[in-house]
């Protein structure tokens, strides 16, 4: 899992990745210093269920995806069916690189949970 | 405000709508036209456009502001209430209506002053209704006796004939001096009547403005929010307050049903939430959410203190929404400051 999380944090502008699941609990993280990976994941999850409740009707399996991008870097998350895959970039990342790893990669975590 | 208007745009914007009679654009030309008083050249089109999408609001709304401006409030009655009798909750509707109900606003152009009760004039709640049982606006919704007197179906040469005209008077206000120089000897001398005993203040004849001025910004966003729902796929977008309320809306036809109050609340909620969390997490106030669903893609970005929602099917290109999303949002910017 931290192998997986290491190829996107090679990717320029990457600042770190987390998988949580969705009550907001590390699985793994790989993150840059300065970021803290609890926080983080308590926001993620925090957004997603809000997202679930607004926008989803409840239905959590319909939200694929969110990216939120801010003056100072990113937050792009992808949700499978246990985990969530989360990573944190500055914002002059590519964010289509990004994604497309950040989907190839949700299929490997998803093979090993 | 001619002026502003560049005159080959105005040519290129009739021509689409010439070539493409079922271009949504035709409300945004109706309201350049009507904004210059070329109300019959705005109905004509708003007719048009109205036979291929009897649904469009703007345009309706458009057509309801020209039959206004030329005395027909009858006209102008019957097309608000087609609409309120989609949107009820459509806030521009109200207000023509309640300034049509007015007394003397129903006057007819020959004096004859027809219908000038207010009772008689306001919509009845079965009118509404009736309108209202209708599935969907009806195509043919003029009654013969209110169809203008010219031909219903502009041709290309009335278009450009439209068009010929509005960059004629914008050729005529660019030349125009702003302020032209009046001898003293030939400035009036004011003497203040018994019945004038209030001087109004510049600053008070400003604020006097406001309901003119609010319904143009009103008649801009809605106009930018359907040039956005021009991106293919993109169904909806609307314009909330920071507190969550519709500022302005725009729903392509497979989007009619959505209850905009609702999603633009939503809407403002969940960007507030990520907005919140993006500064706790340190990383600056948060300009734009791209939310991916099963069904949809939902874009939430910031417009000073508003949201702009925009809706687009699943499969839409993300990047291509976002681009004209960025262009609609730098227009919204420059209309407020």
């Amino acid at each position: 899992m931290k192998n997986i999380l290491n190829q996107i944090n090679d990717i320029p502008g990457v600042k770190g990745s987390v998988v949580i699941d969705k009550e907001g609990l590390v699985i793994a993280s790989n993150l840059m210093s300065g970021l803290e990976e609890r926080t983080i994941s308590a926001m993620v999850a925090s957004i997603f269920n809000q997202v679930v409740k607004s926008l989803a009707k409840g239905n959590e399996d319909h939200i694929y995806g969110v990216q939120l991008l801010a003056e100072e870097g990113n937050i792009i998350f992808l949700c499978a069916q246990h985990c969530i895959l989360i990573v944190i970039t500055e914002t002059g990342a590519n964010i289509g690189l990004v994604s497309i790893k950040m989907k190839a990669s949700l299929e490997h975590l998803m093979d090993m949970l | 405000m001619l002026s502003d208007i560049p005159s080959d745009s105005v040519k290129d914007f009739s021509d689409q709508v010439v070539n493409d009679p079922s271009s949504l654009l035709f409300g945004s030309l109706a309201d350049f036209y009507r904004e210059n008083g070329l109300y019959q050249e705005a109905i004509n089109i708003c007719l048009t456009g109205l036979e291929s999408h009897p649904e469009n609001i703007e345009g309706r709304l458009v057509l309801a502001q020209c039959y206004k401006g030329l005395n027909n409030p009858d006209q102008a009655r019957v097309e608000l209430i087609k609409i309120l009798s989609v949107r009820p909750e459509n806030s521009l509707a109200k207000k023509i209506l309640a300034e049509l109900d007015k007394p003397g606003q129903t006057e007819t152009k020959t004096g004859e002053g027809t219908s000038s009760l207010p009772t008689e004039a306001s919509p009845r709640p079965e009118e509404i209704e009736s309108a209202a049982v209708s599935p969907e606006i009806p195509e043919t919704s003029v009654t013969p006796e209110a169809a203008p007197a010219e031909p219903a179906l502009p041709d290309a040469q009335s278009f450009h004939k439209g068009a010929q005209a509005m960059m004629a008077l914008a050729a005529e206000a660019s030349e125009k001096p702003k302020m032209e120089y009046i001898p003293e000897e030939d400035i009036p001398v004011i003497v203040p009547s018994t019945e004038t005993t209030l001087e109004v203040a510049p600053q008070a004849a400003e604020r006097a403005k406001p309901p003119e001025a609010d319904s143009k910004t009103m008649n801009a966003y809605t106009r930018i929010l359907n040039e956005i729902i021009q991106t293919p796929q993109v169904t909806a977008s609307l314009l909330v307050d920071e507190s969550g309320y519709p500022v302005a809306s725009a729903f392509a036809p497979q989007a009619a049903g959505m209850d905009e109050e609702s999603s633009g609340a939503l809407s403002a909620l969940v960007f507030s939430t990520a907005s919140q969390a993006m500064q706790k997490v340190k990383l600056g106030d948060l300009e734009r959410a791209v939310i991916d669903t099963k069904n949809e893609k939902i874009f939430l970005n910031r417009v000073g203190g508003q949201v702009l929602m925009v809706t687009a099917e699943s499969s839409a290109k993300t990047g291509l929404v976002a681009v004209n999303v960025k262009r609609a949002i730098d227009r919204i910017k420059s209309l407020s400051s």
